[in-house]
């Protein structure tokens, strides 16, 4: 996200605001979605998410780089969100996760949706096709309805371009 | 180890001495998860939107500083002015009470709004709203106080990890302790107020 929209969003810019929406609102999906296993409290937890970083924009740093500041407020807001909704034998469990496994587990999830958000519709496609409803190049060219060898090279290049945007994971 | 090797393992799982292989398969994990892919609504945006619209002004980006103590009490009685032209002016106001304009200091200065406090038969009710005060930071919380010259009387602790006002509570009546503070707190630090004043307001009459 460029330098003038994340000024213009901290000066309270509603189009700024729209467009880091538009940007970063699937992956605070994501990371409420994967803390909370509940379509209607991740919606909620993404809106509270988003009514906060409205109200917060002045204190936003545009030196800094956005996506851990709109992260860090998605897990609270939807962690907080858990506490009121289950049980307190729970808790533990998402206190732990807050310190362990569980938070790797939520940030690789909002990394690895901000990447794949980032790569063209088709290459996303057959990314989605092939990893979460389990295809086959063959079955994705059927339900395509192009060329197995497109589907080939099509996969080879999403694959490429999608580690290409998450090699800092792989680092670390 | 290639690029295209390490792309050609997320791709197929198939490969051997694949470097950082443990961790592409992690990444190949969420990529099989519903949570990966589920869109939000079509219509949250709008529902953003409308809240923001509804509840909060943009706010100014503001750099810190310290303000002429005779311009921030001006400044304070216009504010608590408006709050009551908008409140007796509309006539839909749920509670009444008596305004009071809240303004941050050079450690929150894009904080501002204000406190309704309205006395009922067991005690002061305060209800704070403010915007530009980010949620506390973990390990610590805000409280809220009521304070004279050198004495101050806790009215209760919140975090502003939510968007709803803040109820808070006084034994103490606002004539003899005019003014409110909200400070920053460390967890186990103690009942003592920090010198961390984040935000801070005067009784129209204190």
């Amino acid at each position: 996200m460029d330098r003038e929209t994340l000024e213009r969003f901290r000066a309270g810019d509603e189009t700024a605001f729209k467009a880091v929406y538009q940007r970063y609102g699937g992956a605070v999906y994501t990371v409420a979605l994967s803390i909370l296993g509940d379509r209607g409290l991740a919606a909620d937890a993404t809106q509270i998410t988003f009514v906060k970083a409205w109200r917060a924009a002045s204190t936003y740093d545009p030196e800094r780089e956005i996506a851990p500041w709109i992260y860090a407020i998605a897990r609270r807001t939807a962690i907080d969100i858990y506490r009121k909704q289950k049980p307190t034998a729970e808790l533990t469990e998402i206190d732990d996760a807050t310190a362990g496994p569980g938070l790797e587990d939520v940030w690789e999830a909002f990394e690895v949706r901000m990447a794949l958000d980032s790569i063209s519709d088709d290459e996303r496609e057959v990314i989605r096709l092939s990893h979460f409803e389990g295809l086959s190049h063959p079955e994705i060219a059927e339900r395509l309805g192009i060329p197995v060898g497109t589907v080939k090279s099509r996969s080879h290049r999403a694959h490429k371009h999608l580690l290409e945007l998450l090699e800092h994971l792989l680092e670390t | 180890m290639s690029t295209d090797d390490r792309s050609s393992y997320l791709e197929t799982g198939a490969g051997d001495g694949i470097e950082g292989a443990d961790r592409i398969d992690r990444i190949r994990t969420v990529l099989g998860r519903e949570e990966t892919w589920a869109e939000p609504p079509a219509d949250l945006l709008e529902d953003i939107l409308r809240e923001t619209g509804r509840n909060v002004t943009p706010l100014p980006t503001r750099s810190p500083r310290r303000s002429h103590p005779g311009m921030r009490v001006a400044a304070i009685l216009a504010l608590v002015l408006v709050g009551l032209i908008l409140i007796l002016g509309n006539g839909e106001v749920e509670e009444e009470g008596t305004m009071v304009a809240m303004e941050g200091t050079v450690l929150a200065p894009a904080a501002r709004g204000q406190a309704m406090v309205r006395e009922t038969p067991s005690g002061w009710y305060i209800r704070l709203e403010v915007r530009g005060l980010p949620p506390a930071p973990e390990g610590s919380y805000y409280e809220g106080w009521l304070w004279r010259e050198g004495e101050g009387v806790s009215i209760g602790t919140f975090h502003m990890r939510s968007t709803e006002p803040v109820a808070l509570w006084a034994g103490v009546s606002p004539s003899d302790y005019p003014v409110v503070h909200i400070t920053l707190q460390d967890e186990g630090e103690g009942p003592a107020p920090s010198d961390r004043l984040m935000m801070s307001g005067t009784m129209p009459d204190g």
